[in-house]
């Protein structure tokens, strides 16, 4: 019985397991607002927020996002997302912070946790189709 | 002075008597008018009451054809037939006043005969009728909002010529100009929802918002276009590169996939594709338009470079150039295509279909604004795609110079297809009385 039992926790966790995370970079083209001073380096920082853990709506589980190497004005943040969101849908948007304001995108992303890596195309802040 | 009054009295006698004369015989007269009148007012009734009918079991049922007879519900003896391409020989026997117009008789046009006999009076209606093609709009969405679910706007900077219409809800920011007749089942709609909110659009043509929906063609009509593909032109079944040549010739190269190379590129001379070219895979496409032609796949097509018309009909308007580009999956601009010729800016001229379902840009999110759409033609697509997008904080993709070609009201690419509702062309009326031989 113990083994029955050993064997099905096995298979289980072997199943759970088999489902791949999902790593996903975010990036936002900032060179548009840096050389129109709609974004300072100094005070500004732009941030991920979404509805599925390790994102959260609150804004102590923002996300940063920064400028690295190649300093190209592209601000990105990996998140990993945990394999039991694979094939959930992820909402979220960006936020910018500023000293006396914080600006919310007007509208809400979504993207479908997958269980591969994806980069995510360089969008714009707060940008709409037309 | 005597002679003088005896001349004007005999005078006034003889005025008198003339005058009721004439008072007697229009007297005489009137009553018999009235009397056709009202008997060519009802003949007349008769005949528009069964075209009226005939016209709303054609929009409920665009296939309807047959008789119909007043019965004893209308006044006097009145019937109707349709015509068509295979029965109007029929009508030839009869002295009717249709005029076809262009391209002739085809399976697209039907005409409602109506007769109508009241009294002495007898009235004839003739209305001609036809599914026009989808060419003839510059812009037609089933639905405005992106296959995600994102709304998708028309913006300040856009310009759209001719007819364009959605069975959705257009969406608008700031003030795009609108030239001619626009269309929707569904009052358009700022990015706060409203109407009278952050959005003033520039209507300069006229607006009808409680248009009827318009149904996007069926596979029936798809199918009819590769039929006429394996009759009369030339067929594909391998991921294909299509260069169309100023002598009306298309270079195509095909993918090997066991090789995994491009192979050498054919030449196809004008009269051997007759205009039509389907394939089974995805199309790339570039190039000059010379004459008529249609570029079918049931996959997608990419648009590579520039598509121009050999002669253009905004220069020269004898131009007989024409393109139609139907798409069973997407239609996409290729990211570097308004870079392959040194413009920014893209032409593309043709009438573009995307029946699965967008017409949009590859990679539209990134970058910087690329430049116009130069679009002489119209775009048909299922669920709208995006071109760009704008804000403040960037724009990308491309602004919408949407041009019509104003002769797509009346020539369509070859086996382009057709809507499935008719629209009245021609209401013509003629009433005579049984005396002129009837």
């Amino acid at each position: 019985m113990k083994k029955v039992i050993l064997m099905m926790a096995f298979t289980i966790s072997l199943t759970a397991f088999s489902q791949a995370q999902t790593s996903v970079t975010f990036n936002v083209d900032m060179k548009y607002a840096l050389d129109n001073g709609l974004f300072n380096t100094l005070t500004n920082k732009i941030y991920l927020k979404g509805d599925i853990a390790p994102l959260g709506e609150n804004s102590a589980q923002y996300l940063e996002l920064t400028d690295t190497a190649p300093i190209d004005s592209v601000y990105s943040v990996a998140v990993v997302f945990p394999a039991i969101y694979t094939n959930d849908l992820l909402k979220y948007n960006f936020v910018i912070e500023r000293l006396l304001s914080t600006e919310h995108e007007e509208r809400t992303r979504e993207l479908t946790l997958s269980g591969q890596p994806e980069v995510l195309p360089e969008i714009k802040f707060n940008s709409f189709d037309w | 002075m005597g002679r003088s009054m005896l001349l004007l009295v005999s005078g006034l006698v003889v005025l008198s008597g003339i005058i009721q004369f004439s008072n007697s015989q229009r007297a005489s007269v009137l009553p018999e008018r009235s009397a056709q009148v009202i008997t060519e007012v009802q003949a007349r009734n008769s005949t528009n009451s069964l075209i009226q009918t005939a016209i709303e079991k054609i929009r409920s049922d665009n296939t309807w054809e047959g008789e119909l007879t007043g019965g004893n519900i209308l006044p006097g003896n009145a019937t109707l037939k349709t015509y068509d391409i295979e029965n109007i020989e029929e009508l030839d026997a009869v002295d009717s006043l249709y005029s076809v117009g262009e391209g002739g008789w085809d399976t697209f046009k039907v005409l409602l005969f109506s007769e109508a006999t009241y009294g002495d009076s007898k009235v004839i209606t003739e209305v001609l009728m036809r599914r026009d093609s989808f060419s003839k709009y510059s812009y037609f969405s089933d639905k405005e909002k992106t296959s995600s679910g994102n709304n998708i706007y028309f913006y300040s900077s856009d310009e759209i010529s001719g007819p364009i219409h959605t069975n959705g809800t257009f969406k608008m920011s700031g003030s795009p100009t609108f030239y001619g007749h626009v269309s929707s089942p569904n009052e358009w709609r700022g990015r706060d929802g409203t109407i009278l909110g952050d959005a003033t659009p520039d209507f300069q043509g006229t607006t009808d918002f409680n248009a009827q929906a318009r149904e996007l063609p069926s596979g029936a009509k798809v199918a009819a276009l590769k039929s006429a593909a394996i009759s009369d032109g030339i067929t594909f079944n391998r991921l294909s590169y299509m260069i169309m040549q100023s002598d009306g010739s298309i270079d195509v190269s095909e993918y090997n996939s066991h090789t995994g190379n491009w192979m050498a590129f054919v030449n196809y001379p004008k009269e051997t594709h007759n205009g039509i070219l389907s394939s089974s895979e995805k199309i790339y496409l570039e190039g000059t338009v010379s004459g008529q032609i249609t570029i079918h796949s049931e996959d997608e097509v990419e648009l590579y470079n520039d598509i121009e018309y050999n002669v253009d009909p905004r220069v020269d308007n004898t131009s007989t150039d024409l393109l139609g580009v139907v798409s069973e999956g997407d239609i996409l601009i290729d990211r570097n295509a308004h870079a392959r010729t040194g413009s920014k800016d893209l032409k593309l001229h043709g009438s573009f279909m995307a029946l699965g379902s967008s017409f949009y840009v590859e990679n539209y999110v990134s970058g910087s604004h690329r430049g116009n759409i130069d679009l002489l033609g119209g775009i048909i697509q299922e669920t709208r795609g995006p071109v760009g997008t704008f804000g403040r904080y960037g724009v990308t993709g491309y602004t919408k110079k949407y041009e019509y070609d104003e002769r797509l009201g009346n020539s369509i690419p070859p086996h382009f297809p057709r809507e499935s509702v008719f629209t009245v062309v021609s209401w013509k009326e003629r009433v005579v009385s049984n005396t002129s031989g009837y």
